[in-house]
Protein backbone atom coordinates (compact mmCIF):
# COMPACT_ATOMS: atom_id res chain seq x y z
CA UNK A 1 0.00 0.00 0.00
CA UNK A 2 1.13 3.57 -1.24
CA UNK A 3 0.01 5.26 2.02
CA UNK A 4 -0.39 4.15 5.71
CA UNK A 5 -4.02 4.98 6.02
CA UNK A 6 -3.72 3.89 9.65
CA UNK A 7 -1.07 6.39 10.30
CA UNK A 8 -2.48 9.16 8.69
CA UNK A 9 -5.55 8.35 10.80
CA UNK A 10 -3.86 8.78 13.69
CA UNK A 11 -2.31 11.51 13.15
CA UNK A 12 -5.77 12.97 11.94
CA UNK A 13 -6.51 12.37 15.49
CA UNK A 14 -3.60 13.32 17.36
CA UNK A 15 -3.62 17.02 15.24
CA UNK A 16 -8.02 17.66 15.97
CA UNK A 17 -7.65 16.04 19.99
CA UNK A 18 -4.96 18.62 20.41
CA UNK A 19 -6.22 21.79 18.08
CA UNK A 20 -9.24 21.06 20.67
CA UNK A 21 -7.54 20.88 23.92
CA UNK A 22 -5.51 23.77 22.96
CA UNK A 23 -8.47 26.28 21.73
CA UNK A 24 -9.80 26.77 25.75
CA UNK A 25 -6.39 26.11 27.25
CA UNK A 26 -4.86 28.48 24.54
CA UNK A 27 -7.36 31.34 24.88
CA UNK A 28 -7.28 31.66 28.24
CA UNK A 29 -3.60 31.76 28.41
CA UNK A 30 -2.96 34.52 25.25
CA UNK A 31 -5.94 36.65 27.12
CA UNK A 32 -3.98 36.88 30.39
CA UNK A 33 -0.89 37.13 28.56
CA UNK A 34 -2.30 40.01 26.73
CA UNK A 35 -4.33 42.09 29.25
CA UNK A 36 -2.95 41.36 32.50
CA UNK A 37 0.77 43.08 32.81
CA UNK A 38 1.60 41.52 36.19
CA UNK A 39 5.44 40.34 37.25
CA UNK A 40 4.95 36.88 36.22
CA UNK A 41 3.85 37.62 32.70
CA UNK A 42 7.27 37.40 30.93
CA UNK A 43 8.15 34.34 33.08
CA UNK A 44 4.73 32.54 31.52
CA UNK A 45 5.70 33.90 28.27
CA UNK A 46 8.86 32.50 28.21
CA UNK A 47 7.41 29.40 29.13
CA UNK A 48 4.97 29.29 26.42
CA UNK A 49 7.78 29.96 24.09
CA UNK A 50 10.25 27.76 25.04
CA UNK A 51 8.97 24.81 23.01
CA UNK A 52 10.13 27.07 19.54
CA UNK A 53 13.77 26.81 20.67
CA UNK A 54 14.25 23.42 22.43
CA UNK A 55 14.80 20.27 20.64
CA UNK A 56 11.98 18.16 20.59
CA UNK A 57 13.60 15.44 21.43
CA UNK A 58 14.85 17.13 24.97
CA UNK A 59 11.26 17.57 25.22
CA UNK A 60 10.46 13.71 24.57
CA UNK A 61 12.92 12.51 26.74
CA UNK A 62 11.64 14.74 30.32
CA UNK A 63 8.20 13.47 28.99
CA UNK A 64 9.31 10.19 28.82
CA UNK A 65 10.94 10.38 32.04
CA UNK A 66 7.46 12.59 33.78
CA UNK A 67 5.75 9.32 32.03
CA UNK A 68 7.20 6.54 32.85
CA UNK A 69 6.23 4.24 35.61
CA UNK A 70 8.92 5.17 37.67
CA UNK A 71 7.18 8.70 38.19
CA UNK A 72 4.54 9.76 40.48
CA UNK A 73 2.54 11.41 37.72
CA UNK A 74 3.18 7.85 35.78
CA UNK A 75 1.65 5.88 38.45
CA UNK A 76 -1.09 7.86 39.20
CA UNK A 77 -1.96 7.71 35.49
CA UNK A 78 -1.92 4.24 35.08
CA UNK A 79 -3.68 3.88 38.61
CA UNK A 80 -6.42 5.92 37.46
CA UNK A 81 -6.38 4.67 33.45
CA UNK A 82 -5.21 1.07 33.87
CA UNK A 83 -2.55 1.84 31.12
CA UNK A 84 1.16 3.83 31.33
CA UNK A 85 0.94 7.29 29.81
CA UNK A 86 4.20 6.74 28.14
CA UNK A 87 3.65 5.20 24.27
CA UNK A 88 0.11 5.37 24.65
CA UNK A 89 -1.92 8.26 22.13
CA UNK A 90 -3.24 9.72 25.58
CA UNK A 91 0.84 10.43 26.35
CA UNK A 92 1.30 11.54 22.79
CA UNK A 93 -1.72 13.95 23.08
CA UNK A 94 0.12 15.30 26.13
CA UNK A 95 3.40 15.80 24.57
CA UNK A 96 1.73 17.55 21.51
CA UNK A 97 -0.32 19.40 23.34
CA UNK A 98 2.68 21.14 25.48
CA UNK A 99 4.94 21.17 22.17
CA UNK A 100 2.17 23.18 20.52
CA UNK A 101 1.28 25.85 23.16
CA UNK A 102 3.09 28.65 21.58
CA UNK A 103 2.03 27.90 18.05
CA UNK A 104 -1.67 27.92 19.62
CA UNK A 105 -0.54 30.68 22.07
CA UNK A 106 1.28 33.69 20.20
CA UNK A 107 -1.63 34.24 16.90
CA UNK A 108 -4.15 34.35 19.59
CA UNK A 109 -2.42 36.68 22.34
CA UNK A 110 -1.21 39.08 19.08
CA UNK A 111 -4.89 39.60 17.99
CA UNK A 112 -6.04 40.34 21.99
CA UNK A 113 -3.21 42.97 22.16
CA UNK A 114 -4.35 44.32 19.00
CA UNK A 115 -8.36 44.94 20.58
CA UNK A 116 -8.40 48.75 20.53
CA UNK A 117 -7.60 49.41 23.62
CA UNK A 118 -10.91 51.15 25.52
CA UNK A 119 -13.53 48.75 23.71
CA UNK A 120 -13.46 46.35 26.80
CA UNK A 121 -14.07 48.87 28.82
CA UNK A 122 -16.44 50.69 26.85
CA UNK A 123 -18.36 47.03 26.90
CA UNK A 124 -18.51 46.52 30.44
CA UNK A 125 -19.39 49.99 31.14
CA UNK A 126 -22.53 49.43 28.28
CA UNK A 127 -23.33 46.85 30.90
CA UNK A 128 -21.94 43.45 29.33
CA UNK A 129 -20.40 41.37 32.08
CA UNK A 130 -16.77 40.33 31.09
CA UNK A 131 -17.87 36.89 30.08
CA UNK A 132 -20.65 38.61 27.95
CA UNK A 133 -18.02 40.97 26.36
CA UNK A 134 -16.20 38.12 25.39
CA UNK A 135 -17.87 36.51 23.21
CA UNK A 136 -19.70 39.68 21.57
CA UNK A 137 -16.81 41.90 21.76
CA UNK A 138 -13.78 39.95 21.88
CA UNK A 139 -14.29 36.68 19.76
CA UNK A 140 -15.58 38.79 17.13
CA UNK A 141 -12.49 41.05 16.92
CA UNK A 142 -9.52 38.64 17.39
CA UNK A 143 -11.35 35.40 15.67
CA UNK A 144 -8.98 35.25 12.54
CA UNK A 145 -6.58 35.03 15.31
CA UNK A 146 -8.21 31.79 16.90
CA UNK A 147 -8.52 30.36 13.32
CA UNK A 148 -4.97 31.39 12.48
CA UNK A 149 -3.75 29.36 16.16
CA UNK A 150 -5.94 26.15 15.43
CA UNK A 151 -4.65 26.13 11.59
CA UNK A 152 -1.15 25.82 13.07
CA UNK A 153 -1.47 23.84 15.68
CA UNK A 154 -3.21 21.29 13.20
CA UNK A 155 -0.65 21.21 10.89
CA UNK A 156 2.46 21.04 13.06
CA UNK A 157 0.52 18.38 14.92
CA UNK A 158 0.46 16.15 11.48
CA UNK A 159 4.16 16.72 10.89
CA UNK A 160 5.75 16.37 14.35
CA UNK A 161 8.38 14.10 14.21
CA UNK A 162 10.59 14.18 17.48
CA UNK A 163 8.77 14.47 20.58
CA UNK A 164 6.35 11.80 18.69
CA UNK A 165 8.86 9.35 18.61
CA UNK A 166 10.60 9.74 21.76
CA UNK A 167 7.13 10.00 23.31
CA UNK A 168 4.97 7.34 21.71
CA UNK A 169 7.87 4.93 19.98
CA UNK A 170 6.44 4.46 17.00
CA UNK A 171 3.80 1.73 17.74
CA UNK A 172 1.52 0.81 14.44
CA UNK A 173 -2.33 1.88 15.07
CA UNK A 174 -1.38 2.90 18.65
CA UNK A 175 1.46 5.76 18.57
CA UNK A 176 2.77 5.17 14.68
CA UNK A 177 2.10 8.53 13.01
CA UNK A 178 2.23 9.63 9.68
CA UNK A 179 5.41 11.70 9.83
CA UNK A 180 6.79 8.27 11.60
CA UNK A 181 5.43 6.05 8.89
CA UNK A 182 7.20 8.56 6.29
CA UNK A 183 10.56 7.67 7.82
CA UNK A 184 9.70 4.06 8.09
CA UNK A 185 9.44 3.85 4.28
CA UNK A 186 12.33 6.27 3.93
CA UNK A 187 14.52 3.83 5.71
CA UNK A 188 13.33 1.02 4.17
CA UNK A 189 14.15 2.78 0.61
CA UNK A 190 10.63 2.54 -0.13
CA UNK A 191 10.63 5.95 -2.05
CA UNK A 192 7.11 5.59 -3.91
CA UNK A 193 5.54 5.45 -0.29
CA UNK A 194 7.32 8.43 1.53
CA UNK A 195 7.12 10.43 -1.28
CA UNK A 196 3.60 9.39 -1.35
CA UNK A 197 2.78 10.32 2.08
CA UNK A 198 5.24 13.49 2.11
CA UNK A 199 3.29 14.80 -0.71
CA UNK A 200 0.03 14.22 1.28
CA UNK A 201 1.71 15.77 4.46
CA UNK A 202 2.29 18.97 2.28
CA UNK A 203 -1.03 19.28 0.80
CA UNK A 204 -2.20 19.76 4.02
CA UNK A 205 0.13 22.26 5.24
CA UNK A 206 0.14 23.88 2.62
CA UNK A 207 -3.68 24.67 3.30
CA UNK A 208 -3.18 25.35 6.69
CA UNK A 209 -0.87 28.00 5.27
CA UNK A 210 -3.26 29.25 3.03
CA UNK A 211 -5.93 29.71 5.33
CA UNK A 212 -3.34 31.91 8.06
CA UNK A 213 -1.93 33.94 5.41
CA UNK A 214 -5.59 34.63 3.59
CA UNK A 215 -6.84 35.91 6.98
CA UNK A 216 -3.66 37.89 7.82
CA UNK A 217 -4.79 39.56 4.27
CA UNK A 218 -8.14 39.66 5.40
CA UNK A 219 -7.50 41.20 8.32
CA UNK A 220 -5.29 43.92 6.87
CA UNK A 221 -7.80 44.87 4.66
CA UNK A 222 -10.22 45.61 7.01
CA UNK A 223 -7.87 47.61 9.32
CA UNK A 224 -7.24 50.05 6.02
CA UNK B 1 -35.80 67.79 19.28
CA UNK B 2 -37.75 64.58 21.41
CA UNK B 3 -36.84 62.58 24.27
CA UNK B 4 -37.98 59.51 24.20
CA UNK B 5 -41.05 58.55 26.59
CA UNK B 6 -38.59 55.67 27.96
CA UNK B 7 -36.23 57.85 29.31
CA UNK B 8 -38.52 58.82 32.06
CA UNK B 9 -37.38 56.29 34.48
CA UNK B 10 -33.79 57.57 34.42
CA UNK B 11 -35.53 61.55 35.38
CA UNK B 12 -34.83 62.26 38.68
CA UNK B 13 -35.98 65.09 41.19
CA UNK B 14 -33.43 67.76 42.12
CA UNK B 15 -33.15 67.06 45.50
CA UNK B 16 -32.59 63.34 44.85
CA UNK B 17 -28.81 61.91 46.10
CA UNK B 18 -26.91 62.64 43.18
CA UNK B 19 -22.84 61.08 42.66
CA UNK B 20 -20.99 61.78 45.40
CA UNK B 21 -17.11 60.61 45.11
CA UNK B 22 -14.04 60.50 47.51
CA UNK B 23 -10.90 59.51 46.05
CA UNK B 24 -7.44 59.27 47.58
CA UNK B 25 -4.24 57.77 47.27
CA UNK B 26 -0.62 58.42 47.24
CA UNK B 27 0.34 56.70 43.66
CA UNK B 28 1.07 55.30 41.25
CA UNK B 29 -1.10 57.96 40.09
CA UNK B 30 -1.92 60.66 43.02
CA UNK B 31 -5.13 61.55 43.57
CA UNK B 32 -7.22 63.34 46.48
CA UNK B 33 -10.53 64.59 45.62
CA UNK B 34 -13.88 64.63 47.08
CA UNK B 35 -16.99 66.16 45.46
CA UNK B 36 -20.69 66.22 44.86
CA UNK B 37 -22.65 66.17 41.69
CA UNK B 38 -26.61 66.97 41.57
CA UNK B 39 -29.00 65.58 39.29
CA UNK B 40 -29.16 67.74 36.64
CA UNK B 41 -25.76 69.31 37.73
CA UNK B 42 -23.04 69.89 35.07
CA UNK B 43 -19.07 69.74 36.49
CA UNK B 44 -16.40 70.02 34.82
CA UNK B 45 -13.08 68.73 35.78
CA UNK B 46 -10.45 71.02 34.47
CA UNK B 47 -6.58 71.22 34.33
CA UNK B 48 -4.10 70.12 31.86
CA UNK B 49 -3.40 66.67 30.58
CA UNK B 50 -1.47 64.54 32.76
CA UNK B 51 -3.57 66.23 36.27
CA UNK B 52 -5.86 62.76 36.76
CA UNK B 53 -8.59 63.42 35.17
CA UNK B 54 -9.42 60.81 33.25
CA UNK B 55 -8.41 58.65 36.25
CA UNK B 56 -11.23 60.45 38.82
CA UNK B 57 -13.52 59.65 35.87
CA UNK B 58 -12.63 55.85 35.51
CA UNK B 59 -12.51 55.10 39.29
CA UNK B 60 -16.28 56.45 39.30
CA UNK B 61 -17.04 53.99 36.14
CA UNK B 62 -15.30 51.15 38.10
CA UNK B 63 -12.24 50.81 35.70
CA UNK B 64 -10.15 52.08 38.19
CA UNK B 65 -9.61 51.15 41.74
CA UNK B 66 -7.96 53.85 43.88
CA UNK B 67 -6.76 52.90 47.56
CA UNK B 68 -9.16 54.81 49.01
CA UNK B 69 -12.43 54.99 47.54
CA UNK B 70 -15.94 55.79 48.17
CA UNK B 71 -18.54 56.50 45.22
CA UNK B 72 -22.01 56.58 45.73
CA UNK B 73 -25.10 57.69 43.02
CA UNK B 74 -28.36 57.80 42.86
CA UNK B 75 -28.26 56.55 46.79
CA UNK B 76 -26.47 53.11 46.15
CA UNK B 77 -23.02 52.66 47.11
CA UNK B 78 -20.53 51.70 43.98
CA UNK B 79 -17.81 51.26 45.79
CA UNK B 80 -16.35 52.14 49.36
CA UNK B 81 -13.09 50.66 50.81
CA UNK B 82 -13.89 50.47 53.82
CA UNK B 83 -16.49 48.39 53.86
CA UNK B 84 -15.03 46.40 50.97
CA UNK B 85 -18.01 46.82 48.83
CA UNK B 86 -17.26 47.25 45.12
CA UNK B 87 -19.77 46.83 42.05
CA UNK B 88 -17.90 46.15 38.71
CA UNK B 89 -18.51 49.08 35.70
CA UNK B 90 -21.38 46.21 34.32
CA UNK B 91 -23.26 46.34 37.27
CA UNK B 92 -23.03 50.27 37.69
CA UNK B 93 -25.63 52.03 35.05
CA UNK B 94 -22.64 54.74 34.45
CA UNK B 95 -23.01 56.52 30.35
CA UNK B 96 -19.71 56.96 29.50
CA UNK B 97 -17.83 58.68 26.73
CA UNK B 98 -14.60 58.01 26.45
CA UNK B 99 -12.22 60.68 24.52
CA UNK B 100 -11.28 58.11 21.67
CA UNK B 101 -14.80 56.90 21.61
CA UNK B 102 -14.28 53.10 21.90
CA UNK B 103 -16.80 52.45 19.74
CA UNK B 104 -17.18 48.73 18.80
CA UNK B 105 -15.32 48.47 15.33
CA UNK B 106 -17.28 45.41 13.90
CA UNK B 107 -20.74 46.70 14.81
CA UNK B 108 -22.90 49.21 13.17
CA UNK B 109 -24.05 52.33 14.74
CA UNK B 110 -27.13 50.28 15.13
CA UNK B 111 -25.42 47.46 16.65
CA UNK B 112 -23.29 50.25 19.17
CA UNK B 113 -26.19 51.67 20.75
CA UNK B 114 -28.18 47.83 21.37
CA UNK B 115 -25.25 46.67 23.22
CA UNK B 116 -25.98 48.83 26.05
CA UNK B 117 -29.55 48.26 25.80
CA UNK B 118 -28.84 44.57 27.63
CA UNK B 119 -31.14 45.92 30.58
CA UNK B 120 -34.03 46.03 28.21
CA UNK B 121 -36.03 42.89 26.52
CA UNK B 122 -34.84 42.05 23.05
CA UNK B 123 -37.47 43.04 21.50
CA UNK B 124 -37.71 46.80 22.72
CA UNK B 125 -33.83 47.09 21.98
CA UNK B 126 -34.13 47.58 18.01
CA UNK B 127 -36.67 50.63 18.40
CA UNK B 128 -34.85 51.83 21.18
CA UNK B 129 -31.71 51.80 19.78
CA UNK B 130 -33.17 53.65 16.56
CA UNK B 131 -34.64 56.12 18.96
CA UNK B 132 -31.71 57.10 20.35
CA UNK B 133 -29.94 57.11 16.95
CA UNK B 134 -32.69 59.76 15.64
CA UNK B 135 -31.80 61.95 18.85
CA UNK B 136 -28.54 62.64 17.83
CA UNK B 137 -29.89 62.59 14.16
CA UNK B 138 -27.83 59.64 12.80
CA UNK B 139 -30.52 57.00 12.11
CA UNK B 140 -30.05 57.14 8.52
CA UNK B 141 -26.50 55.98 8.64
CA UNK B 142 -27.78 53.32 11.59
CA UNK B 143 -26.37 50.56 9.06
CA UNK B 144 -22.93 52.00 8.51
CA UNK B 145 -19.97 50.76 10.66
CA UNK B 146 -17.66 53.26 12.49
CA UNK B 147 -14.94 53.37 10.33
CA UNK B 148 -17.00 54.46 7.49
CA UNK B 149 -18.30 57.75 10.17
CA UNK B 150 -16.97 60.95 10.29
CA UNK B 151 -14.95 61.67 13.81
CA UNK B 152 -18.45 63.79 14.75
CA UNK B 153 -20.81 61.34 13.54
CA UNK B 154 -18.78 58.30 16.12
CA UNK B 155 -18.43 61.12 18.86
CA UNK B 156 -22.67 61.43 18.56
CA UNK B 157 -23.00 57.46 18.16
CA UNK B 158 -20.81 57.21 21.72
CA UNK B 159 -22.85 60.00 22.77
CA UNK B 160 -26.25 57.62 21.89
CA UNK B 161 -24.42 54.41 23.74
CA UNK B 162 -24.01 56.19 26.80
CA UNK B 163 -27.81 57.07 26.89
CA UNK B 164 -29.03 53.95 25.67
CA UNK B 165 -27.89 52.44 29.65
CA UNK B 166 -30.27 54.20 30.73
CA UNK B 167 -27.55 55.84 33.44
CA UNK B 168 -27.80 56.88 36.97
CA UNK B 169 -24.60 59.38 35.71
CA UNK B 170 -22.95 60.71 32.66
CA UNK B 171 -19.49 61.04 32.60
CA UNK B 172 -17.89 62.84 29.62
CA UNK B 173 -14.26 62.30 29.10
CA UNK B 174 -13.19 65.63 26.99
CA UNK B 175 -15.74 64.85 24.18
CA UNK B 176 -15.12 67.81 21.98
CA UNK B 177 -11.31 67.72 21.97
CA UNK B 178 -10.89 65.39 18.89
CA UNK B 179 -13.68 67.47 16.23
CA UNK B 180 -13.71 71.03 14.09
CA UNK B 181 -14.97 73.39 15.22
CA UNK B 182 -18.38 73.61 13.61
CA UNK B 183 -18.72 70.36 14.71
CA UNK B 184 -18.13 71.35 18.70
CA UNK B 185 -20.62 74.11 18.17
CA UNK B 186 -23.58 71.58 16.93
CA UNK B 187 -22.21 68.83 19.83
CA UNK B 188 -22.24 71.47 22.19
CA UNK B 189 -25.94 72.38 21.94
CA UNK B 190 -26.46 68.72 21.65
CA UNK B 191 -24.95 68.32 25.05
CA UNK B 192 -27.19 71.24 26.05
CA UNK B 193 -30.58 69.42 24.87
CA UNK B 194 -29.47 66.24 26.53
CA UNK B 195 -28.53 67.82 29.52
CA UNK B 196 -32.00 69.31 30.06
CA UNK B 197 -34.07 66.11 29.27
CA UNK B 198 -31.56 63.27 31.69
CA UNK B 199 -31.46 65.06 35.05
CA UNK B 200 -28.51 63.09 36.04
CA UNK B 201 -25.38 64.29 37.61
CA UNK B 202 -23.08 64.89 34.18
CA UNK B 203 -18.95 64.68 34.77
CA UNK B 204 -17.75 66.09 31.93
CA UNK B 205 -13.13 66.27 31.68
CA UNK B 206 -11.65 68.57 29.78
CA UNK B 207 -8.90 70.49 29.64
CA UNK B 208 -10.23 73.54 27.23
CA UNK B 209 -11.59 76.57 29.37
CA UNK B 210 -14.35 77.98 27.00
CA UNK B 211 -15.30 74.46 26.76
CA UNK B 212 -15.54 74.11 30.71
CA UNK B 213 -16.95 77.91 31.36
CA UNK B 214 -19.72 77.31 27.75
CA UNK B 215 -21.19 73.57 29.21
CA UNK B 216 -20.73 73.66 33.82
CA UNK B 217 -22.69 74.39 36.35
CA UNK B 218 -19.58 74.30 38.52
CA UNK B 219 -15.63 74.14 37.72
CA UNK B 220 -13.13 72.04 39.34
CA UNK B 221 -9.57 72.84 39.08
CA UNK B 222 -7.34 69.81 39.19
CA UNK B 223 -3.83 69.29 39.12
CA UNK B 224 -1.39 66.27 40.10
CA UNK B 225 -4.84 64.64 41.04
CA UNK B 226 -5.73 67.64 43.82
CA UNK B 227 -8.47 70.09 43.96
CA UNK B 228 -6.96 73.01 43.77
CA UNK B 229 -10.29 75.33 43.34
CA UNK B 230 -13.92 74.73 43.14
CA UNK B 231 -16.84 77.06 42.15
CA UNK B 232 -18.98 78.66 39.50
CA UNK B 233 -17.06 79.27 36.55
CA UNK B 234 -17.36 82.74 36.77
CA UNK B 235 -16.34 82.50 40.05
CA UNK B 236 -12.99 80.54 39.46
CA UNK B 237 -12.14 82.60 36.46
CA UNK B 238 -12.46 86.25 37.75
CA UNK B 239 -10.53 85.10 41.24
CA UNK B 240 -8.26 82.41 40.52
CA UNK B 241 -6.86 81.54 43.89
CA UNK B 242 -3.63 80.48 43.08
CA UNK B 243 -0.69 80.65 40.40
CA UNK B 244 -1.42 76.91 40.27
CA UNK B 245 -4.85 77.77 39.25
CA UNK B 246 -3.95 80.04 36.91
CA UNK B 247 -1.33 77.19 35.18
CA UNK B 248 -3.49 74.86 35.74
CA UNK B 249 -6.59 77.07 33.26
CA UNK B 250 -3.52 78.70 31.39
CA UNK B 251 -4.39 82.21 32.84
CA UNK B 252 -1.68 85.20 32.58
CA UNK B 253 -0.19 85.31 36.22
CA UNK B 254 -0.68 88.87 37.70
CA UNK B 255 2.26 91.01 36.74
Amino acid sequence: MLIDWSAFRLSLELAACTAALLLPLGLWLARRLAFRHGRGKVVLEALVALPLVLPPTVLGYYLLVAFGGASPLGQLWSHVFGHVLAFSFDGLLVASVLINLPFAVQPMQRAFEALPPDVREAAWVSGLTPWRTFWRIELPLAWTGVLSAFALTFAHTMGEFGVVLMVGGGIPGETKTAALSIYDRAQAFDTASAGAMSALLLGISVIAIAVVYGLAGRVGRRHD
Amino acid sequence: MDWPVAWGAVMTDDDAPGLVVELRQGGPIPLDVSFECHAGELIALIGPSGAGKTTILRAIAGLYRPAVTRVACGGEIWADTRTGVFRPPHDRRVGMVFQSYALFPHLTALGNVEVALSHRSPAERRAAAHDLLGLVQLDALSHRKPSELSGGQQQRIALARALAREPRVLLLDEPLSAVDRRTRRHLREELAVVRSAVRVPIVLVTHDLDEAAALANRLIVIDEGQVLQAGLPGEVLADPQSDRVRDALDLPRPA
